[in-house]
């Protein structure tokens, strides 16, 4: 398009099952709001699961007949968004694919040096930078003086200086409020922060989004309000950590509180397990919530000093027990695979959580995220990658490729016979 | 990893080959016996998660009073019942879905050989191969009708008989949609010969499914140890 026109955007997500992607409805809202793109963009969202076929997606996409196609990358679904990439630059060759999220971001000359199809990837925070991407494709002006891209120029691939972060969360529109963005079979997704006030080595969030940055008080009260009222019973709090200060719970449980009569319920909040006693339990039920998750990743030493995570035996355990007091549901989740960690390490942490009866269980093999310290650090602390797509260790430098895939298969099976009890009915 | 307390039921279960293990006269415990046990049981268990029975001694689905026997279990507040089960009751009439429906959560099926001629000739049972697997299937189907989650997991005790098959054993178990495998290795067993159990550990693994061997010392599993850690452990052992 030269600038006249009208700029037909398609946005994709494809997320696990059953869930839907907040960060897009952000990027639509934002970029709706912008009174520069008014009437000169159309937006079509395309917010679908991440087990179709690249070629199924690429159909649809080709019918909406978009000019840019937008697509968030994820750890779970970067494959096929490299497929469907692939495909759509065939099918639709003058479609301009610009691509964003925390899986291609922190490495996105090597991503655009990876795949030709790709034109622009927006790193870092999206919103500000993709409503000034659609003006400077509106008004025919280069891209590459776009703040916070990584696109091509003249045969070669240039990035712009970084965009500092929003300064004020509530200029993002609430996507369900803006009506871009539909509570999916009762639930939606709310977001109080961002930013984390801890630096665990495999996370992103603490490094990608720096300080901590706010929603109003207001503006979550109003969304809380407005989506309950709208019949929305469950709310999902994508909060790094739910309970981040006191204060801040006893803010939340008592905006939720009369919510929670009326039958609001809050499934599987993260929370700093350490930092719950019985008072924050019982604010953490009087909040509505039914099912927190947490660590402790790991209870080797020697990882959780490389990983840069506190840990506590008896505060953990003391947590998780005044969860339990309380009625609420606790997931306990470890990382297989972490640098630091020998066998006998993981062992002891599964041994450590099934002690705990938490109530859920969780094993995941460590993936290597880009932008995190492991990522950076990854040589050095001798991760050995599948391959650039998919990120997760084949094996690490304490533990080898056979002993990995046993504790995997050991992981599954506790966790299987874990799970399958009879409910305490005492 | 996670504990079980065994409960005989009687005694008379078809664990092993019949050629090696001697088999004693079936008889069944006293329903009222058992019940207690639980109760005492409960009171006495001191370990998180728990408690967890695992039902053995006899073939649990011979036992008249089988219902009322885990009806017990429940009340006295177990959060795992087992069975240890040669797996071919488990095909017949409701019994699958009548045992979760009645609170089972974990099943321990024998198997001795991978097909039907073998292992029938092991365990002297004409059609028990086949009974045993499309047992563990009906289980499977039962858990996913009821929307409930049951851990099934496979055993085989490790004699000469059975040494040569556990692979392809382990392949029935993994396409039974097992989640482990309990190799029990009988004393007798020539640490020499533990190629095959070797060879069925790693057919475990990349099956998705966890082995592991009662019986055998870290020493002799070498760079296999971790498959001396037990997904469930029988305190004291578990016969059938
Ligand atoms: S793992 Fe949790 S606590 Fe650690 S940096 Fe990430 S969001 Fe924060």
């Amino acid at each position: 398009m030269s600038g006249e026109g009208f700029l037909k955007v398609a946005l994709v997500a494809l997320n696990a099952t059953g869930y839907q992607s907040l960060a897009l409805g952000y990027i639509r809202a934002f970029a709706q709001a912008d009174p520069r793109l008014q009437g000169k963009v159309g937006f079509t969202t395309l917010d679908l699961s991440a087990d179709l076929d690249p070629w199924w997606l690429a159909y649809r996409l080709a019918q909406l007949k978009p000019e840019v196609v937008g697509i968030s990358v994820m750890c779970w679904n970067r494959c096929l968004v490299c497929d469907l990439c692939s495909i759509l630059r065939k099918a639709l060759p003058d479609v301009r694919i610009v691509l964003g999220g925390p899986e291609v971001g922190p490495i996105a000359e090597e991503v655009l040096a990876r795949n030709s199809a790709l034109d622009v990837i927006v790193r870092g925070e999206g919103e500000e930078t993709f409503a000034e991407l659609l003006h400077a494709y509106v008004k025919g002006t280069p891209v590459w003086r776009v703040d916070g891209v990584t696109c091509r120029r003249e045969g070669g691939i240039v990035s712009s200086p970084d965009r500092g972060l929003l300064s004020r969360l509530d200029d993002v529109p609430s996507p369900y409020l803006a009506g871009v963005m539909q509570p999916n079979e009762g639930t939606a997704y709310i977001e109080t922060y961002r930013g984390c006030p801890h630096s665990c080595g495999y996370c992103f969030e603490g490094k990608g989004y720096g300080r901590i940055r706010y929603f109003s008080n207001e503006r979550v009260e109003a969304e809380v309000d407005a989506l309950f009222s709208a019949g929305v019973r469950t709310f999902s709090f994508i909060d790094p950590v739910f309970n981040l200060t006191r204060d801040r719970l006893v803010w939340l449980s008592g905006v939720l509180a009369p919510y929670v009569a009326r039958g609001l319920r809050l499934h599987t909040v993260e929370v700093d397990v350490e930092h719950i006693d019985s008072t924050a339990a019982k604010l953490l039920r009087a909040a509505g919530v039914v099912s927190v998750e947490t660590g402790p990743q790991s209870v080797g030493p020697e990882a959780l000093r490389i990983c840069k995570r506190a840990f506590d035996r008896e505060r953990f355990a003391s947590g998780v027990a005044a969860l339990k007091a309380e009625g609420i549901a606790v997931e306990c989740d470890l990382i297989v695979g972490l640098p630091g960690d020998h066998t006998s390490d993981v062992l002891d942490g599964m041994r450590f959580v099934v002690g705990l009866d938490p109530g859920i269980m969780q094993m995941s093999t460590l993936h290597v995220l880009p932008g995190t310290d492991l990522w950076n650090r990854a040589d050095e602390l001798g991760l050995d990658m599948m391959n650039e797509l998919s990120h997760e260790i084949v094996c690490s430098q304490e533990i080898g490729f056979t002993d990995l895939r046993r504790l995997e298969a050991l992981g599954s099976a506790i966790t299987g016979v874990y799970r399958a009890r009879l409910e305490s009915t005492t | 990893m996670i504990r079980f307390r065994p409960v005989q039921l009687g005694v008379g279960g078809a664990a092993e080959c019949r050629l090696c293990g001697g088999r004693e006269a079936p008889s069944r415990r006293d329903a009222v016996a058992v019940a207690e046990e639980f109760s005492v049981l409960a009171d006495e268990w001191n370990a998180a998660p728990g408690p967890n029975v695992l039902l053995c001694g006899c073939e649990p689905f011979s036992h008249p009073d089988l219902p009322e026997i885990v009806g017990a279990a429940v009340a006295a507040g177990t959060e795992r019942i087992g069975l240890l089960t040669d797996a071919i009751a488990l095909g017949e009439a409701d019994n699958a879905s009548g045992a979760i429906a009645s609170g089972v959560r974990y099943v321990e099926a024998i198997l001795l050989a991978p097909n039907a001629a073998e292992h029938d000739r092991l365990s002297g049972i004409p059609g028990s191969f086949d009974a045993a697997v499309a047992g563990m299937e009906a289980l499977v189907h039962a858990a996913s009708v009821a929307e409930e989650k049951v851990a099934l997991v496979g055993r085989v005790v490790v004699c000469p008989h059975t040494l040569k098959s556990l692979p392809e054993i382990t392949l029935v178990f993994a396409k039974a949609s097992a989640s482990a495998v309990r190799y029990v290795v009988r004393k007798e067993l020539c640490a020499s010969r533990l190629e095959w159990v070797f060879a069925a550990l790693d057919t475990a693994v990349v099956s998705r499914m966890w082995g592991w061997v009662d019986g055998v010392s870290l020493e002799l599993l070498g760079d296999r140890a971790l498959h001396a850690e037990a997904a469930v452990v029988v305190e004291g052992g578990a016969s059938s």
